[in-house]
């Protein structure tokens, strides 16, 4: 039987908006197992990355179970959630949020500079991470002078750093032209298949429905197809 | 690992060049300030207004400054936090950053006034020589131009009025959820 690596049970969320009530989530019951490589998909504003950051623990469900590689995350506090972050979960994001003033090199190592490592060894799996991405070239540039592709390949590598169990992406390639794209939606299917990390992917773009094993769909808050 | 972090919020420190630039030549200008205060409350004539205002305003600067500092990298705390960085991690990156402005400001200060100290003496003790003025004026202008206490005042009242600005900004940090601050980059 496949481990289960993210489980929801009944989650709701509701936010408010201009006195009304939106409902972003409605009664989400999924099950993402070990490895899969999952593209949720759905048109703005249907909730899916409302979805995406409460599996990950960037927000809080108004109700339901949520259940992280075994722990439950849906009523954890700031600090738990920060230490399962750190341990278990990689992010990739649409605006790259790379630190200006840190070079490629730093932005990696920063995710271990508060772990017990020490710097040569933070350094040494920085630079291995980067190679892994193609990103190794640039490791002293800073983000103002890198593209678009490369910033998102160096926040990969930022993300696959400490080995995550699971890697989360919100349109990863939102801000990308088609080949750099391309080349970051194949980076991560490879390290999808190589370190077994569990990727999860928010898009709306259809072209990215064939790097997945799985297609998670969304409509108004419900999932339509999983 | 502190250390670590310690050492990494100088180096973001002084990569903000701007900001570090001018607030480091603010503290200079008011730790300089206020130390003349404190010399003529200790030593000679107290003016309580000037001192009580050198003392308002940097507790006013201390605290516009971690503001500044937190929502200058609002974006940049919550990516931290996103990748895992605890609230005390990201206190000891911003307490770096502003304790080390305070020290380059207090060292810059100090410096320039043992010049300045040193500068006067030298001056009435020539004049003092071509007997241009009597040893007793030259005793009354130089003992002392400067104490040791007044300066130790002020980096106490600045290291004080800093722990105030971190106060202010850790609440702020605390509330500083990371899925807020990214819906603010959106």
């Amino acid at each position: 039987m496949p481990e289960v690596m993210i489980k929801l049970e009944n989650v709701q969320k509701e936010f408010r908006l201009r006195g009304n009530i939106i409902r972003a989530l409605v009664d989400i019951n999924l099950k993402i197992n070990a490895g899969e490589f999952v593209v949720l998909m759905g048109p703005t504003g249907c909730g899916k990355t409302t979805l995406l950051n409460v599996m990950s623990g960037l927000d809080l469900p108004d109700d339901g179970t949520v259940i992280l590689d075994g722990d439950r995350i849906d009523r954890a506090s700031e600090e738990r959630l920060s230490d399962i972050r750190r341990r278990k979960i990689g992010f990739v994001f649409q605006d790259f949020n790379l630190v200006e003033n840190l070079t490629a090199l730093e932005n990696v190592e920063a995710v271990l500079w508060p772990g017990p490592l020490r710097t040569k060894e933070i350094n040494n799996r920085a630079m291995s991470a980067l190679a892994k991405v193609d990103a190794h070239e640039r490791m002293n540039n800073h983000p103002k002078e890198l593209s678009g592709g490369e910033k998102q390949r160096v926040a990969i590598a930022r993300a696959i750093i400490h080995k995550p169990r699971i890697l989360f992406a919100d349109e990863p390639t939102g801000n990308l032209h088609q080949s750099a794209a391309t080349r970051v939606m194949e980076l991560l299917k490879s390290l999808n298949k190589e370190m077994g990390t569990t990727t999860i992917i928010v898009t709306h773009d259809k072209n990215l429905v064939k790097y997945g094993t799985r297609l998670v769909e969304m409509e108004h808050g419900r999932i339509v197809k999983s | 690992m502190g250390l670590r972090l310690w050492n990494k919020s100088i180096k973001l420190a002084m990569r903000s060049r701007r900001r570090f630039i001018a607030f480091t030549l603010m503290y200079t200008v008011l730790m300089g300030w206020m130390t003349w205060n404190f010399q003529d409350f200790l030593y000679g004539e107290p003016d309580v207004l000037l001192l009580v205002v050198s003392i308002v305003s940097t507790l006013i600067l201390s605290i516009l400054y971690a503001w500044i500092v937190i929502n200058y990298r609002k974006n940049e705390i919550a990516t931290l936090k996103c990748i895992g960085y605890k609230n005390s991690n990201i206190r000891t990156i911003i307490i770096g950053e502003l304790t080390w402005v305070t020290f380059i400001a207090f060292m810059i200060m100090a410096e320039t006034l043992i010049h300045l100290t040193a500068g006067a003496t030298y001056f009435y003790q020539q004049q003092s020589l071509a007997g241009k003025i009597s040893a007793a004026t030259y005793l009354e202008k130089t003992t002392p131009i400067l104490n040791i206490w007044p300066v130790l005042a002020t980096l106490a009242m600045f290291l004080t009025s800093q722990i105030l600005g971190i106060l202010v900004m850790y609440s702020k940090i605390l509330k500083l959820r990371p899925i807020v601050a990214l819906r603010v980059l959106k």
